[in-house]
């Protein structure tokens, strides 16, 4: 079996414990595994390389690395650290691996362990953009819990998400009472407040209620924390829309007033506001926001397109019977249009070939970070993204299109792994640069230096040895020789029986001169000393700077000995991953392919379903003429033929 | 109005007949990132076989001790018998060090024994002020894989930092 990875153990051995069973029971098996495999590792190590690897795993997980973090092998060893455990569910969210997150985190044992508020937050938060607000309550109030040990960072957050759940839920007391222990200074205020209102809007909240709710909101600068004029025209938009449906027709088009003209809520506030002036029959400033929105949005907007059915309607009301007939014909005009573009643009092969535009713009060259992290700026602007714009924003899309991002991120990473496989298994294929021989002859040459080094160094150990009781230590040869001379002049002269005056002098000049040279010697002898115990000591150094030299060089000359012999074996090994990345590259293409079909069916249905509006739309567009007409021609006929024809 | 509310329901049917394929799918997804990890594990492992030996590996790792009074900014690593490693920091990464994270910065392939090497974080005071803060040392390198330390930290006295480098 391979060798593989603490996690990818662990993983492996959950999903063989998982076969066939329910997942409360893979959980454990998860939890389990990895605790075993990092126990079972870490007792090996030193507690300094834990410290180490704990460390080094948190600084990857803190930079939001989540797949080094779990995966690289100097983290591997504190993958067993309760802290590192405690933080591994949020990895695997982060991943996209919700199940294995879910998994671990429902452990019994994890969960005695407490502080798994992060864990359970991101669970929350999951579960909130899939829209099971029930799940993400369950989830939210688990991270609240004191235990939980929740980042103080997301307390706001994970309280948006107790106060929207309880809020959609109906609850309205407990949730606002976590409204009021909410600070009003970030956006998931202000969220919680917006899902407040839908709720109360649900139990009917009459018009003076909704207006001191929004009363403080509308004296609120729009530079304060958290709080911008997308979310105020958000909650003007929707509290117009609200009591329009309520018949409050001069509050609503009090409300669509103040949505900004320049904001992402622009076109169905003009719509809305409209329908609030037409409703209080003034109907020449009903037309103008409609013929603003003709003029100035996309046509296959769904606000233009109700426009342009409402336009005639109000028309007709304003100017009676056949007056308004060219404005009907104008909007039919229009919408059939409209209805040609959604026809070409729901294309599947146009709509691939959409996907595959923004699809392609993404840099997937490194695996690592968020998978989940689709990103919605990576749709160009073009007249398709146009058309669906409404669908860009739906759950549905956003999860599609993470997922299409996810698997071409794997199979570019696939990509580049199969190709360094390759070229290592080239390189392991091809004759060696540096064989044997090559390398006995270097450690052959370095032992024969160190031997060379050594009997130097032994050489100067007996110098040093002999110099020490020595009559003239450390003199040189040519002192040496000059105290010979003395001395056997010295000898000459004192030999002789009868000295001459000459003889007696000269035996007691080199006598002197023998003096001199000695205390010359002498003079010089601690310099010499030093410097010999200097050359020794250097020597001696040289000695152990080969002697490490020759034992690296022995080290690798065993392994490459070992290295040759395992080579068949690990060449296989890295055949056999060439071969799982093979097979994991063509699930993976399969996999593209049906999750592009996936998101081309979304948008294929988007369009569908403008289009079918839209038939609506010219369906009664077409009766309101039809009906126009013939009404004008009994009004003829009752007139006795004359009328307009003549 | 009626139109809004048919075409809702419409879609919201289209959205969950694609919802149930697309639960089949996620679940392939994430058993292919499984297969990831794993490989990614095996790979990494024939990689460590084949290219670093413990006896010449060395790994260099980066710690902050306060941070107070010096900003690293990016790191240039140099030294005699192995490649030179650089690196520029992000916030994100700072905000790791800070509260007490290890960078590993990298890992050369270095032959036993002595090496000399220069280390210079470059980075800003607490004035703002680029400054480069050098380390110049030397490390033994055994049989064993090396692990070295270089630590940024506060020298509160004179409200400047200093870096030392330790083996592991």
């Amino acid at each position: 079996m391979h060798k593989l990875g603490l996690l990818a153990l662990a993983l492996s051995a959950s999903v063989l414990a998982d076969a066939g069973t329910q997942s409360a029971e893979k959980t454990q098996s998860l939890f389990a595994s990895i605790d075993a495999a990092a126990s079972a590792r870490s007792s090996r190590l030193d507690k300094r390389d834990i410290e180490l690897s704990k460390r080094v795993y948190f600084y990857k997980y803190l930079t939001e690395d989540y797949m080094s973090a779990i995966t690289a092998p100097e983290a591997e060893a504190s993958l067993s650290q309760t802290e590192v455990l405690m933080t591994l569910p949020v990895s695997f969210l982060n991943m996209g691996m919700d199940s294995y997150a879910l998994s671990m985190i429902s452990d019994p044992v994890l969960e005695q362990r407490g502080g798994l508020g992060n864990s359970w937050f991101v669970l929350a938060q999951r579960s909130a953009e899939r829209g099971d607000w029930e799940a993400a309550y369950d989830f939210a109030s688990r991270a609240a819990e004191s235990s939980a040990l929740l980042d103080p960072a997301s307390t706001q957050e994970n309280r948006y998400i107790l106060v929207s759940s309880l809020a959609g839920n109906d609850q309205l007391q407990m949730a606002k009472s976590i409204l009021d222990e909410m600070a009003a200074d970030d956006r998931w205020y202000f969220y919680s407040l917006y899902n407040v209102m839908l709720a109360e809007m649900r139990r009917d909240i009459d018009g003076d209620d909704l207006s001191r709710l929004l009363r403080p909101l509308r004296k609120l600068d729009i530079t304060t924390a958290g709080y911008d004029q997308a979310l105020y025209d958000r909650f003007m938009l929707t509290a117009g829309r609200y009591e329009l449906e309520n018949s409050r027709y001069p509050e609503a088009v009090e409300y669509l007033r103040s949505v900004s003209h320049d904001g992402p809520y622009a076109a169905p506030a003009l719509l809305h506001y409209g329908w609030g002036m037409a409703k209080q029959w003034l109907y020449d400033q009903a037309l103008q926001p409609w013929r603003v929105l003709q003029d100035n949005f996309y046509h296959l907007d769904l606000a233009v397109l109700e426009s342009l059915m409402a336009t005639p309607y109000v028309a007709e009301l304003m100017q009676g019977g056949v007056e308004s007939l060219h404005v009907y014909e104008y909007a039919e005009r229009h919408m059939t249009s409209a209805m040609y573009d959604i026809d070409r643009l729901n294309d599947a092969e146009l709509l691939s070939g959409w996907v595959n535009g923004w699809a392609g713009q993404g840099e997937h060259s490194h695996l690592q970070g968020n998978w989940l992290d689709g990103n919605p700026d990576l749709v160009e602007a073009s007249e398709t993204s146009k058309a669906l714009e409404s669908l860009l924003d739906t759950p549905e899309f956003g999860s599609a299109q993470a997922d299409l991002l996810d698997i071409q991120k794997m199979q570019t990473w696939v990509q580049k792994q199969s190709e360094i496989l390759q070229s290592q298994i080239g390189i392991m294929q091809s004759p060696r640069v540096m064989d044997a021989e090559s390398g006995n002859a270097t450690v052959a040459d370095m032992r024969l230096k160190l031997v060379e080094l050594k009997a130097e160094q032994a050489r100067f150990k007996r110098w040093i040895e002999t110099e020490q009781n020595a009559p003239y230590p450390y003199a040189n040869d040519e002192e040496m020789a000059r105290l010979q001379t003395l001395r056997a002049i010295r000898e000459e002269t004192s030999s002789e029986s009868d000295q001459t005056a000459e003889m007696v002098q000269l035996n007691r000049s080199s006598s002197t001169l023998i003096g001199i040279q000695a205390w010359k010697v002498f003079k010089e002898a601690p310099i010499r000393r030093w410097e010999t115990v200097k050359a020794y000591v250097e020597l001696g150094n040289q000695v152990n700077d080969a002697s490490e030299k020759l034992d690296g060089l022995v080290q690798l000359e065993s392994q490459l000995v070992r290295f040759d012999e395992s080579s068949d074996k690990r060449l296989q090994k890295m055949k056999v991953a060439q071969v799982r990345l093979s097979d994991l590259g063509s699930r993976l293409e399969d996999l593209r392919q049906r999750q592009q079909a996936t998101v081309v069916v979304l948008a294929e249905h988007h369009l569908t379903m403008l289009n079918d509006r839209l038939k609506e739309y010219l369906a009664t567009t077409r009766l309101a003429i039809a009906r126009l007409y013939d009404n004008e021609l009994r009004r003829n006929a009752n007139s006795g033929g004359l009328g307009e024809y003549e | 109005m009626k139109f809004v509310v048919a075409g809702m329901l419409w879609f919201f049917g289209i959205t969950q007949a694609v919802a149930e394929t697309q639960q089949d799918i996620q679940l392939e997804i994430e058993s292919a990132k499984r297969s990831v990890l794993e490989i990614s594990n095996e790979l990494k492992e024939i990689e460590t076989e084949l290219v670093r030996p413990n006896s010449t590996k060395a790994s260099l790792y980066v710690a902050i001790n306060g941070g107070n009074f010096f900003k690293p900014m990016s790191i240039e690593v140099t030294g005699n018998g192995f490649e030179p490693l650089n690196y520029v920091y992000t916030e994100l990464e700072l905000k790791a060090l800070k509260l007490g994270a290890v960078q590993p910065l990298g890992t050369v392939d270095v032959a036993p024994g002595a090496h000399w090497v220069r280390i210079v974080i470059r980075g800003q005071d607490e004035r703002e002020q680029v400054r480069d803060l050098v380390y110049e040392g030397a490390f033994k390198k055994g049989h064993r894989h090396q692990k070295l330390l270089l630590t940024i930290a506060d020298k509160v006295e004179q409200r400047s930092a200093f870096a030392t480098l330790k083996a592991w």
